[in-house]
């Protein structure tokens, strides 16, 4: 019987292997005639293994990219993210000057939140990103 | 609250005491009324920058502003200035400084005037410029125009700007560049030099603090 418990509990945990969490997730509302924002939030992985985050994506925005501004030497620059690995009870934070999700292109005039994808080899994960002033 | 021990000490003996009393209290007064003076006349001991040694006449520039004014250096005379460079593109830095800028120059008494010049001039038109930075400020200048003049600004001032191709999936083209940019803040003093420059990150209480600071 306990040997039953364990295959079950061993395949419990393996199903969750990478559990993604967005959490603060918000949007700044861009300026008129402005047609990208960027959006920021803090991943968390519950899971027990790393989750391997490639991508974003938003039925509100024609496309979403992951960005990072680098600041170096006074010189901002923005380059592209590609995948990110977060580890298994870590932590990553997407925050003004650093790390943030572009969202390019308004399909429709916004509502107070946008809903927003991240993708990980595993699933993915959607938040309503709330569109903030600041 | 008066202290009960006071009571038991000597009281100063005579005219002379008194005299010296009065003296050293003056002569104290007056340390500190010098030593604030001397403060005063100084750099700043402390900002999130560099304050020049000897201010730097920021060269002439032809450029427009938001309402499609010729505007020349003759704008950075008669008060302090902050110059800010940037492209409406920018979806992080851009509108992180200049929303900082707002809050940090709402704190002065005698705010400077704050100038966003466009760094892409090619996409910045001044149609494109003026409802940006009303967004932060109604009081927010923003500054574009010809290439060549914009260039001729950065180059004078040492601002590093640089054009990147950038994959937006949109099959690229025209729109598809990011600008890489200097991003200090470019203090200017009423006579028009470079006074200081403030480096990133930019956060409201700092950037009031060290705006007052260079201004007094």
């Amino acid at each position: 019987m306990r040997s039953l418990l364990c295959a079950a509990l061993l395949l419990a945990t393996d199903a969750a292997a990478c559990e993604l969490v967005l959490e603060g997730a918000w949007v700044r509302a861009a300026p008129p005639g402005v047609d990208r924002m960027a959006a920021y939030v803090t991943l968390r992985n519950g899971g027990s293994e790393d989750c391997v985050i490639t991508g974003a994506s938003s039925p509100a925005f024609g496309s979403a990219m992951l960005h990072r501004t680098v600041t170096e030497d006074g010189v901002s620059r923005m380059r592209p993210l590609g995948q990110l690995s977060l580890a298994a009870g870590g932590s990553l934070d997407f925050a003004p000057g650093g790390r943030h999700i572009m969202l390019l292109g308004p399909v429709a005039p916004l509502t107070a939140t946008v809903p927003v994808t991240l993708h990980h080899e595993q699933g993915e994960v959607t938040a309503l990103f709330e569109i903030r002033e600041p | 609250m008066v202290d009960a021990r006071d009571e038991d000490r000597p009281r100063a003996a005579g005219r002379g005491a008194g005299w010296l009393l009065y003296a050293g209290v003056g002569a104290f007064a007056l340390a500190i009324g010098v030593l604030t003076w001397v403060a005063g006349q100084g750099a700043p001991a402390e900002i999130q920058g560099t304050v020049l040694e000897r201010p730097r006449p920021v060269p002439d520039f032809q450029l427009l502003d938001q309402d499609g004014v010729a505007v020349d250096g003759g704008m950075l005379r008669g008060r302090w200035s902050v110059l800010f460079f940037g492209f409406t593109h920018c979806p992080d830095v851009c509108p992180t400084t200049l929303y900082s800028l707002k809050r940090a120059v709402a704190e002065l008494d005698q705010p400077p005037q704050v100038i966003f010049v466009s760094v892409d001039p090619m996409r910045d038109t001044v149609e494109r410029i003026a409802p940006y930075v009303r967004y932060f400020d109604p009081a927010f200048i923003g500054l574009t125009g010809e290439l060549a003049d914009v260039q001729a600004l950065t180059d004078g001032l040492g601002v590093a700007v640089a054009y990147v191709p950038l994959a937006t999936g949109e099959g690229g083209g025209a729109e598809g560049y990011t600008v890489d940019h200097t991003a200090s803040l470019f203090v200017i003093d009423p006579q028009g030099r470079l006074a200081a420059l403030l480096h990133a990150p930019h956060h409201p209480a700092a950037l009031a603090r060290d705006l007052e600071a260079l201004s007094r």
